[in-house]
């Protein structure tokens, strides 16, 4: 288990290291000079190249890569160009937006389409599947960002009953956590479904059967342990995708979140902000990676032995 | 009833409801089963033998549905219980294995866990650890070596033979009158059914369980079961002591399994295997008269426009025109 702990953490450094690599060379790419962007048009060259110096982007970009990774592994992340703050500081302030937005959809998504699902599989074929499934293809295709404007309008200028915009206090997520949910509601309770049904064919389902185990425990020991594997991928697909920041939803709603942040970063040409953005998130990636996989050890006695044995 | 009697199964109808009609699959079947005695339930795939089972158990899968008949179990008619009742039933008084002992175990709980589950919902006056010593005694009586450590392991740890060993401790954990073993030995090795078939004998023996044996191999009919009953598209063709049906079959169909075993005689060439010719009937059709009557040698005109009516031979039942007593006598003169 250790040899694998440690082969998994080697293997996450090459990840980071990659990432960054890769968005270093991309951010050098890309057309937009911030220098340009935080001046105006009508700046001379020398002002230009003051700036250029101060922020240290005028030296060669290997020189440039070397000092940030090493800055990097001493946990400095660079100074934002614009904010004129500490890259982490910046990050770990629009974390606690992000998190608590993040942690509450997939708690409501998942209180939604964990029951949706199983009982769409138990009653499959019936009115009831057909309802739930018909309910989830709808959250599905609602693209976030019309149900947003529909929710503010509803709830927040017709209703006037919660706030639309800002991420002071708890109420000010409702809204924003609903739409979040609802979107990821619809494809996890179509996937939690189709596995529940595949666990309910398993011959193992019939013997509990023929021991006169009850139908409800049938379902939510027998089948559920062994339908649990997918839905925890998912759970932490979705969990990655949350902690990224939600980029549409956060701007709407005029949230401090990490998906706003990145956004005024890349619009910006933000370099240092990108970077660790980028760092951050392969970081979540990795990290929510490496649990999943624990977690299916847990679950899975199959997992767990093979991982022990090697 | 009969007093010795454990199981009675009365005209039997459990038909599919699909789309394109309705499929007979047990159309009318009655046997018994007494106490300690093992029958086995014989026929080709799709006979309706582990629909059978499934009656018995009350587990008919959908669209399936138990239309007529009776099922008394010590007399009481299990078709009447209701779905809690039956819970009751199953798993305690009727207990069943299955084929496949690779996949009917789940994979994500320990075997220990398992085979403690039936005590759990039918032994609520067993505490934990007397559950548990319960379960480790039935590993030992099922010859599992290490019970203690095995208590603890996942089924992929153990092979096949030993995976039935524990569906087989399962079955047994709350004593019950009736074990189902729906073909318990075709998905193993020759030399481990041969190790499984002789504790199903010993536990007969020492337990004086009641065995439904459903089977397709003549073989294992032969070395554990006390009576027979030969199925047919649904219906029982057949039913005698094991000794009169190997030495003297007496329904053609019955007549022709026993044709399409090989024999292996040493320094003797087999001739070639005999064979049924023909297929099985559709059941979503309506036939007349016999339903082996297209595949069987001594098929009359008759056999194709009546159905026949079971006969009383020494020992058993048959359901063939030849031995109706009209027939016997112009045929037999």
């Amino acid at each position: 288990m250790l040899k694998y702990a440690m082969e998994r953490i080697l293997q996450s450094s090459l990840v980071l290291l990659g990432v960054t690599l890769i968005t270093f060379i991309l951010l050098n790419v890309v057309p937009g000079d911030p220098v340009l962007i935080m001046l105006d048009q009508r700046a001379d060259q020398l002002t230009i190249d003051r700036v250029r110096h101060e922020l240290g982007i005028d030296r060669p970009l290997p020189t440039q890569y070397f000092e940030f990774l090493k800055n990097a592994v001493r946990g400095d992340l660079g100074t934002s160009f614009f904010k004129k703050r500490p890259v982490t500081e910046l990050l770990s302030s629009a974390f606690g937006a992000t998190a608590k937005l993040g942690l509450m959809t997939l708690a409501v998504s998942l209180c939604m389409s964990i029951p949706m699902g199983i009982l769409a599989a138990v009653f499959r074929g019936s009115i009831i599947d057909r309802a739930i499934m018909f309910l989830a293809m709808l959250f599905m295709s609602l693209p976030s960002l019309w149900l947003a404007m529909v929710f503010q309008l509803i709830f927040g200028v017709f209703l006037a009953a919660l706030p639309i915009s800002g991420s002071e206090t708890m109420r000010h997520y409702i809204l924003p956590v609903a739409i979040l949910a609802i979107g990821y509601a619809g494809g996890a309770s179509r996937l939690i479904r189709n596995n529940v049904i595949d666990s309910l064919g398993h011959d193992f389902v019939t013997t509990a059967r023929s021991k006169g185990v009850p139908e409800f425990f049938v379902v939510m020991q027998h089948v559920l342990k062994n339908a649990a594997i997918p839905i925890v991928t998912l759970i932490g697909i979705q969990l990655r995708s949350v902690l990224g920041g939600a980029m549409i939803i956060e701007t709407i709603f005029s949230m401090h979140g990490l998906g706003r942040l990145a956004i005024d970063a890349i619009n910006t040409r933000d370099m240092p902000l990108i970077q660790g953005n980028v760092v951050y998130t392969a970081t979540v990636f990795v990290v929510i990676n490496l649990v999943v996989d624990l977690v299916y050890g847990l679950l899975d006695p199959r997992v767990r032995l093979a991982g022990g044995e090697s | 009833m009969h007093e010795n009697t454990l199981l009675e199964v009365n005209n039997l109808r459990t038909h599919f409801f699909l789309e394109k009609g309705v499929l007979k699959a047990i159309d009318g079947i009655s046997f018994r089963v007494a106490k300690g005695e093992t029958l086995a339930l014989v026929g080709e795939s799709g006979c309706g033998k582990s629909l059978t089972a499934a009656s018995i158990m009350g587990l008919v899968p959908s669209p399936g549905k138990v239309v007529d008949g009776e099922i008394l179990l010590n007399g009481e008619d299990l078709l009447q219980k209701t779905q809690k009742e039956m819970r009751q039933v199953r798993g305690s008084r009727i207990t069943m294995i299955f084929q496949e002992p690779m996949t009917a175990l789940n994979p994500v709980f320990t075997i220990g866990w398992q085979i403690m589950e039936p005590l759990r919902y039918h032994r609520k006056d067993l505490t934990k650890a007397e559950a548990k010593e319960r379960a480790i005694e039935l590993l030992d009586l099922l010859r599992i070596p290490l019970p203690r450590q095995r208590f603890h392991e996942y089924p992929h740890q153990l092979s096949g033979g030993m995976r039935q060993r524990v569906l087989i401790a399962m079955a047994l954990a709350c004593d019950p009158d009736l074990l189902i073993c729906d073909e318990p030995t075709t998905a193993l090795d020759v030399t481990v059914q041969a190790q499984i078939l002789d504790l199903l004998l010993e536990i007969k023996e020492k337990l004086g369980t009641s065995i439904i044996m459903i089977t397709h191999d003549l073989g294992v009919v032969r070395e554990i079961a006390d009576r027979v009953a030969i199925m047919y598209a649904g219906k029982i063709v057949e039913e005698n002591s094991t000794h009169e049906v190997f030495n003297q079959p007496r329904h053609p169909y019955t007549e022709a399994l026993l044709n399409s075993v090989p024999r292996i005689v040493q320094g003797e060439r087999q001739e070639e295997l005999y064979q049924i010719p023909g297929m099985v009937p559709n059941l979503l059709k309506t036939h007349q008269g016999c339903l082996f009557a297209p595949r069987c040698d001594y098929a009359k005109e008759l056999c194709f426009g009546v159905t026949p009516e079971e006969h009383l031979v020494l020992g058993g039942l048959v359901a063939c025109r030849r031995y109706s007593e009209e027939v016997d006598l112009r045929e037999l003169n």
